[in-house]
């Protein structure tokens, strides 16, 4: 039992005073001060936590699909806003060689090397027939189930999706992935469950441990890693290629005779209801229905579509009223028409001659050694100009993945495949690339071809399909590129 | 026992100390209960039956679909007037006769694109059943949500509905087939090659829900409902023709030779 024991001051007022000892007995806790503490902390804890209580109830299939099961009660939001990250998520960017403007000259880089003829050594024309139509063409195009004119899109109607709409172009761009309907301000975003994605570093991040293997390697994850000059190992991923291959399932239940009465009270009920069941179908079946300009626009088959797009006038048109346009501007003038001075058009003469001289004058001799600018280092006090270039060493590999079409049925067989490129300064050694296919794509057995000598592994993963592994053992130098691919077929 | 000497003890009372100690046993003890519940299983959750918040098997049909028109998704933007094609299949020399506009229409070879509004209720009457000659049964189609296809490519991505031979012969003899198409969701697919023309299906029994147990396999689309009772369309059965114009499309790319007659 605890007890303290109290030493009671000396009264002055005694007699000489006292050595007596008062214990006095507190009174007993209800539990030790150890485990009082212990509780404490972890209540502090639990409240400092923020749980999600549905959490302990959900099943986490990948780390990025499991943070988004929990996000809300409603599926087709969630799938809805997967789909917005699953198009627009870039590659994940390294400290260092990440940035917007690295991002941009790769892609550029890539884009020009798209645009080579195809050599000889390179078999594959990777493509295009169903690639997006150019913006100006998209806008004329009619798109079955999709009206001509869009309502402006607001926060209301389009929930989680234009917030992404800038970045989605980037993305889009840079994956070949197309959006339905896709046009400046009006896109709308298939659900993740009607695409297939590969590519890309999602969940957790690619890492290279000390003995070699790569961790983090989620299914539909494509890395490549390298080494630097000075030792270091560089994660790069690709971009995220998206299929439209929605696989459908069913469900199927039989009732049996005692639901026959269930059916009986079913349509008594219905009977009932009717006033306000067919109030609701009317307002389907009325004229919003019998007028529809889009059914007339699906009635026709899509190359009768592809034909109304292709009419060259469109072009002449907008070049005609662009040149004319542009004449009005100095021809109605007083000054070059009648040779009169008018005071009202000075403002417009004036800047005429200033763009005259912009256009004319050289302001400075320009210095760029190769592609980059050379500072001035020295004033043109001497004798000579001094120039300075410097080169910062700058390792770096684009990785671009593309497919051979943008939707398939089950059964049909894709062509992927992998561009590598050294786009920086400095040779880059021990280059291998992992692709983590998907549970719905299978590896076609031997059809993998590269062009440069690489040692092809494949092992089988947890989705059901293969890791597929290439590592170079020659190292690239800065302006070199490979190219692999390889088929899989969308089961 | 006598004391021979008198002893003053003074004991002061700290207020301060003595609040503390009732505030450390307060906290203690809402501690102990957290603690307790973080223990405790969570009992709702464990009684949580799979269901989605819109969704209930006992509702009428048609109640679904415009359910989800009114909910704010991914059918944001879709309108009414819009059309989601949809592809009917069966066995071959099926006869298929779509109800719009109060009667139904004339008896069509199966398969066939459709297109269909999301919310109504689509009734029909497929005859020529193989190996059941002059047997009726009268499915009902409700389209309860859109695909995304891309541009152009909608006619090649219908919704399948399947009718197939079996389900037809379980109408015929007086059951009631209840089928939920569903969109597989690619993170929970099985490793094995799909057929375009065979999806995968299974069973439930009939305590469970189709409905949740579509939505924990994709994200359903349409329910098939096919039941062979005639229905009496000079009473209050007439209201089940009322349904919108159904326009029919060519397949972009023909049907297969064996799926016609």
């Amino acid at each position: 039992m605890p007890s303290r024991d109290f030493m009671p001051t000396p009264d002055p007022l005694s007699s000489g005073g006292f050595q007596s000892r008062l214990r006095v007995t507190a009174t007993p806790a209800l539990l030790p001060t150890w485990l009082r503490a212990v509780l404490l902390v972890a209540a502090t804890v639990i409240l400092c936590s923020c749980r999600n209580p549905e959490a302990g109830t959900r099943q986490t299939v990948h780390p990025g699909a499991g943070s988004r099961q929990a996000a809300s009660n409603d599926p087709f939001r969630d799938r809805d806003r997967d789909a917005a990250y699953a198009l627009m998520k870039p590659s994940h960017r390294r400290p260092g060689i990440g940035s917007e403007a690295d991002h941009a000259a790769a892609l550029a880089h890539v884009n020009e090397w798209q645009t080579q003829p195809a050599s000889p050594a390179s078999p594959i024309l990777l493509a295009s027939a169903e690639a997006p139509a150019p913006s100006g063409a998209a806008a004329t195009q009619r798109v079955p189930g999709v009206p001509l004119e869009m309502p402006a899109p607001s926060v209301e109607m389009l929930p989680d999706h234009t917030v992404f709409h800038d970045r989605m172009e980037v993305a889009n761009a840079a994956t070949g992935c197309w959006c339905p309907g896709c046009a400046p301000g009006q896109y709308k975003l298939p659900p993740s469950d009607e695409v297939l994605c590969d590519g890309g570093d999602d969940g957790l991040p690619a890492v290279v441990i000390r003995d070699g293997t790569v961790a983090g390697v989620e299914l539909e994850d494509t890395v490549a890693h390298y080494k630097t000059q000075d030792g270091q190992t560089v994660i790069q991923p690709t971009n995220e290629v998206c299929l439209y291959a929605p696989r459908f399932g069913s469900v199927r239940q039989v009732s049996g005779a005692s639901m026959n009465v269930t059916r009986r009270d079913v349509q008594g009920l219905a009977t009932d209801l009717a006033p306000s069941g067919a109030e609701v179908q009317r307002e389907v079946s009325t004229a919003l229905q019998n007028v529809q300009p889009l059914a007339r626009a699906s009635d026709r088959p899509p190359s009768l579509l592809r034909n109304r797009q292709q009419g060259g006038g469109l072009e002449n048109e907008q070049g005609i009223s662009w040149a004319t346009a542009r004449e009005a501007a100095l021809a109605n003038l007083q000054s070059v028409r009648f040779v009169l001075i008018d005071n009202r058009e000075q403002p417009l003469e004036v800047g005429g001659m200033v763009n005259a001289i912009h256009w004319t004058h050289d302001l400075g001799v320009q210095i760029a050694i190769g592609t980059q600018k050379a500072q001035v280092v020295a004033g043109d006090r001497q004798a000579a100009l001094l120039y300075r270039f410097e080169e910062s060493p700058e390792p770096r590999l684009a990785v671009c993945k593309l497919a051979d079409r943008a939707s398939a049925h089950p059964g049909d067989v894709v062509r992927f495949a992998l561009q590598y490129a050294n786009v920086g300064n400095r040779p880059i050694s021990e280059l291998t690339i992992i692709d983590n296919l998907t549970t719905r794509l299978e590896y076609v057995e031997g059809s993998q071809v590269s062009d440069r000598p690489a040692d092809f592994s494949a092992e089988i993963n947890e989705g059901g399909s293969l890791i597929l592994r290439w590592a170079l053992p020659q190292p690239l130098q800065p302006g070199e590129r490979g190219l692999i691919h390889f088929d899989c077929r969308v089961r | 026992m006598t004391n021979d000497h008198m002893t003053t003890v003074r004991l002061s009372i700290d207020h301060r100390a003595a609040g503390v100690r009732v505030v450390g046993r307060v906290l203690l003890a809402v501690s102990a209960v957290l603690l307790l519940l973080q223990l405790l299983p969570p009992a709702a959750a464990a009684q949580e039956r799979p269901v989605h918040r819109l969704y209930d098997p006992a509702l009428p049909p048609g109640a679904i679909g415009s359910r989800r028109l009114i909910a704010n998704g991914p059918l944001s933007g879709f309108f009414r007037e819009e059309i989601q094609p949809v592809e009917l299949r069966g066995p071959a020399g099926l006869r298929i006769a779509i109800a719009e506009e109060g009667a139904f229409g004339e008896p069509l070879a199966a398969p066939l694109l459709v297109g269909m509004n999301i919310g109504p209720v689509y009734r029909m009457r497929v005859t020529n059943i193989p190996y059941r000659p002059g047997v009726e049964v009268y499915p009902s189609l409700e389209v309860i949500d859109r695909l995304y296809p891309p541009a152009a490519k909608a006619l090649e991505f219908p919704i399948p509905v399947d009718l197939t031979e079996e389900d037809l012969g379980l109408a015929a003899n007086g059951l009631l087939v209840t089928r939920v198409i569903y969109v597989e969701d690619p993170q929970q697919a099985t490793p094995v090659v799909g057929d375009p023309r065979k999806p995968s299906w299974l069973d439930v029994s009939r305590g469970e829900d189709p409905l949740a147990a579509a939505i924990h396999l994709g994200r359903p689309v349409a329910i098939l409902r096919i039941g062979s009772r005639v229905p009496d369309f000079s009473g209050a059965d007439a209201a089940c023709l009322v349904a919108p114009h159904v326009t029919y499309f060519e397949p972009p790319g023909g049907y297969p030779e064996d799926a016609q007659p």
